[in-house]
């Protein structure tokens, strides 16, 4: 197709972004017969050409130590440059490609609890969502069903149980360590990771061989990504096109301004400018890249940004705090070595033990992921070589003899929204595509803080508790770039938030933000099953919005 | 969608890649009916060649150090992961290239603590024993290590600090090394596995 060809057709959906969310609304609104169009930035990756998962660290130039393993993926940072200022500057990370960073992620999958949703009623914080979990819950069970989702019905309040393909089993330093959490106390347990990892054949998609290297790339797809999964569903519906190279710099409106009808964009290879006309217009791009299109889409009838009139399109961005301990578990060291590769690090994970009841210091929760055995997935385990003493040979014993008896703890911790953190665009710096960059605002509070302090001292003792001995951990905890969330929050009131709880604009009827954009406040958990679930729910009443012609 | 009718190719230069649905779905390999057209054993069989497509283009990376440097480094090597009756040691292995050419493309001031810390330990030999470090014998080269070790988890001054930065890289460098991982180690993983792995030892 030629490419200039998309121009004279009008589209029920233009979608921007092909990642997680994008790919999921492109699935859900093609198979209820809208005609779509997708803008992807970047290109399609062949698996089994570009990811080099099974690559050995010594077949690579610099044994993996200069990210290797997952060159070429990521934005190259000169192209996409950006500003970070506060007291803890925040990263921000681009995959152009089509599916985006689901071609890396590690694929945790969790549901959020019914009191995730609920964090003002429930201690005085942050905002409710306009919706609660039995909203969600129907559209979870389709999620995990789609995506095929392996995890244990756990009987959990804290993280609702669903639809899944077979557990992953646990490895003995795992094992161990759950055995000794009843030492801590009864909020303390340790259940089977969730992953959109198929453990048995599932969509169409092959059955895991579990080498372990999921944050690299499956080559062969057993893991659940928008490219592999959600747009060839939409693909299949023959509704769909896909147009990968396309950099979307603004959303026009009508002449009456009361409707989103033309997305502009370029042609990432040639720098031409082309448009594409949408009956409505759905933003995919993650909420950074959300909230900055919205901000460039400036007009008279929008001078601080479309859809912003609330004043609240890049604010309460929220994200992550991660913090890792590490160590051996003395019982298990000298012992044979055995694959413990399994699934990416943690097979482990202890939801919020403060979910129930908050820790007295700070309203944040986190949940601890758990992690063992001589699998190198991470990289970070061979940090134990610094921590065993001395040098030569019996050093060199004792490492072999250490090896199988490693253990990870992985903290991944809830952030508060501030008014110290926030993405808006930089006045000065324009990107490699000559726009004006994004901005990135960020502190970690006094909670946040102090969730990271009780973090250390609880990885502690859960090793020493499990007869280990802590050989490294973080010195601060790290925001996570793939986690953020927040910026075009979904709300009921028109002056305090951007989105309706269909993640619509309240000001601007046939416009949607479909990805993790819409969270008011947000849990520990990872945001990526939520984030499909949203866009589900968003999509279906698009689609019949569509059909009624009130859009 | 009545473009991808016509079976047309997509077009990859000079415009935008605009990809038929046809196109899409022979690339991916899925058949209308959603099956996949490699088994994952097969992919798995063609990872090699990709992987030595990349070991061509780094083998031709210079390095930073200068010979004198580099025989230093070599026989921190030595002391620190020697060959024994198990396995080859950290010089044998290669470290001390892996070294050169990763410090080569460090920030400067990683290369300026491998700079320092070498010339403070020649400096550090020459004072204790009369000699460089690299000519000392084996007993003298090990007391000058051990009187850097026994700091090692709070080390006191910048040699100090080195010697621990030095321990961490070339146990980094082994243990991703064919002779570390797969031989020292015996690590078992990085292959294809039929269920996921459990723990098969009863609790202790």
């Amino acid at each position: 197709m030629n490419f200039c060809e998309i121009e004279p057709s009008e589209f029920d959906v233009g979608i921007v972004g092909s990642g997680a969310a994008g790919g999921i609304a492109a699935k859900e609104l093609c198979e209820r017969g809208a005609k779509v169009c997708v803008l992807e930035i970047g290109e399609w990756k062949d698996p089994s050409k570009v990811f080099r998962s099974h690559a050995w660290p010594f077949e690579l130039p610099y044994h993996g130590f200069r990210d290797e393993y997952t060159e070429g993926l990521y934005g190259d940072p000169a192209i996409f440059r950006y500003s970070s200022v506060g007291s803890d500057p925040a990263p921000y990370v681009i995959l152009p490609a089509v599916g985006g960073k689901t071609l890396l992620w590690a694929a945790h999958s969790w549901r959020f609890g019914r009191r995730d949703f609920r964090l003002r009623a429930l201690q005085g914080i942050g905002e409710d969502w306009p919706i609660g979990y039995q909203d969600l819950a129907p559209y979870y069970d389709r999620a995990e069903e789609f995506m095929g989702v392996c995890g244990r019905r756990d009987s959990l309040e804290v993280i609702p149980d669903g639809r899944f393909l077979p557990p992953l089993e646990f490895r003995c330093g795992e094992l161990q360590v759950g055995r000794a959490l009843s030492k801590l106390g009864p909020q303390f347990k340790m259940i089977s990771t969730r992953k959109a990892v198929n453990t048995m054949a599932h969509g169409g998609r092959p059955q895991c061989h579990f080498c372990g290297h999921c944050s690299r790339g499956c080559d062969v797809d057993a893991k659940y990504t928008s490219a592999n999964a959600a747009i060839p569903a939409a693909l299949r519906t023959g509704r769909c096109t896909l147009v990968t190279g396309a950099l979307a710099k603004a959303i026009l409106l009508d002449s009456t301004g009361n409707r989103a009808r033309d997305i502009v964009f370029i042609e990432v290879k040639s720098g031409r400018e082309r448009r594409v006309r949408c009956r409505a217009v759905a933003l995919a791009c993650g909420p950074v890249e959300s909230a900055r299109l919205l901000l460039l889409s400036t007009s008279k009838w929008f001078p601080q940004g479309l859809g912003n009139r609330s004043g609240e399109v890049g604010k309460n961005l929220q994200t992550t705090i991660n913090l890792g301990t590490s160590g051996y578990l003395k019982s298990l060291v000298g012992g044979r070595v055995v694959n413990d590769d399994g699934t990416d690090a943690y097979h482990g994970t202890i939801p919020n033990p403060y979910y129930e009841k908050p820790h007295a210091k700070f309203p944040n929760g986190y949940l601890i992921n758990v992690g063992s055995g001589t699998q190198l997935g991470y990289g970070g385990q061979l940090d134990f070589v610094s921590a065993v003493p001395g040098f030569g040979r019996q050093y060199k014993k004792n490492l072999r003899a250490t090896f199988p008896a490693l253990v990870t703890l992985g903290c991944q911790g809830q952030t508060l929204a501030s008014p110290t953190n926030y993405v808006d665009l930089d006045p000065a710096l324009r990107d490699g595509f000559g726009l004006p960059a994004i901005r990135m605002h960020y502190r970690l509070g006094e909670s946040e803080l102090a969730m990271v302090d009780d973090m250390r001292k609880v990885m502690r003792a859960i090793l020493e508790a499990a007869g280990g001995v802590v050989t490294s951990s973080d010195r601060s905890g790290g925001i996570d770039y793939s986690h953020y969330v927040g910026t075009c929050r979904m709300g009921i009131d028109p002056e305090r938030s951007v989105l309706n709880p269909y993640c619509q604009s309240h000001d601007v009827k046939n416009l949607f933000v479909v990805d993790g954009s819409s969270f008011p406040t947000y849990p520990e958990k990872n945001p990526t099953e939520t984030v499909i679930a949203v866009a589900m729910r968003a999509a279906e009443h698009l689609a019949e919005e569509l059909r009624k012609g009130n859009i | 969608m009545e473009r991808s009718a016509n079976g047309e190719k997509p077009r990859k230069t000079g415009t935008t890649c605009v990809i038929t649905r046809r196109e899409l779905l022979r690339w991916l390999g899925f058949a209308a009916v959603g099956g996949c057209a490699l088994s994952s054993r097969e992919i798995f069989a063609q990872a090699p060649r990709l992987v030595r497509r990349l070991r061509k283009n780094g083998s031709a990376t210079a390095g930073f150090f200068t010979p004198e440097q580099k025989k230093t480094i070599a026989t921190l090597c030595d002391l620190i992961l020697p060959a024994d009756s198990d396995s080859p040691g950290a010089r044998e292995a290669g470290v001390p290239d892996f070294i050169d050419r990763l410090i080569k493309v460090s920030e400067g001031a990683t290369q300026e603590v491998w700079t320092k810390g070498l010339a403070d330990l020649e400096q550090f030999a020459q004072k204790s024993h009369g000699s460089s470090f690299a000519t000392l014998e084996g007993a003298q080269q090990e007391r000058v290590l051990s009187a850097l070790a026994e700091n090692e988890f709070h080390p006191h001054s910048a040699l100090e600090s080195f010697f621990v930065e030095a321990k961490r890289l070339i146990a980094m460098g082994y243990y991703t090394s064919e002779a570390g991982l797969r031989k020292d180690l015996k690590f078992q993983g990085n292959t294809y596995l039929a269920q996921s792995p459990r723990c098969a030892e009863p609790a202790r």
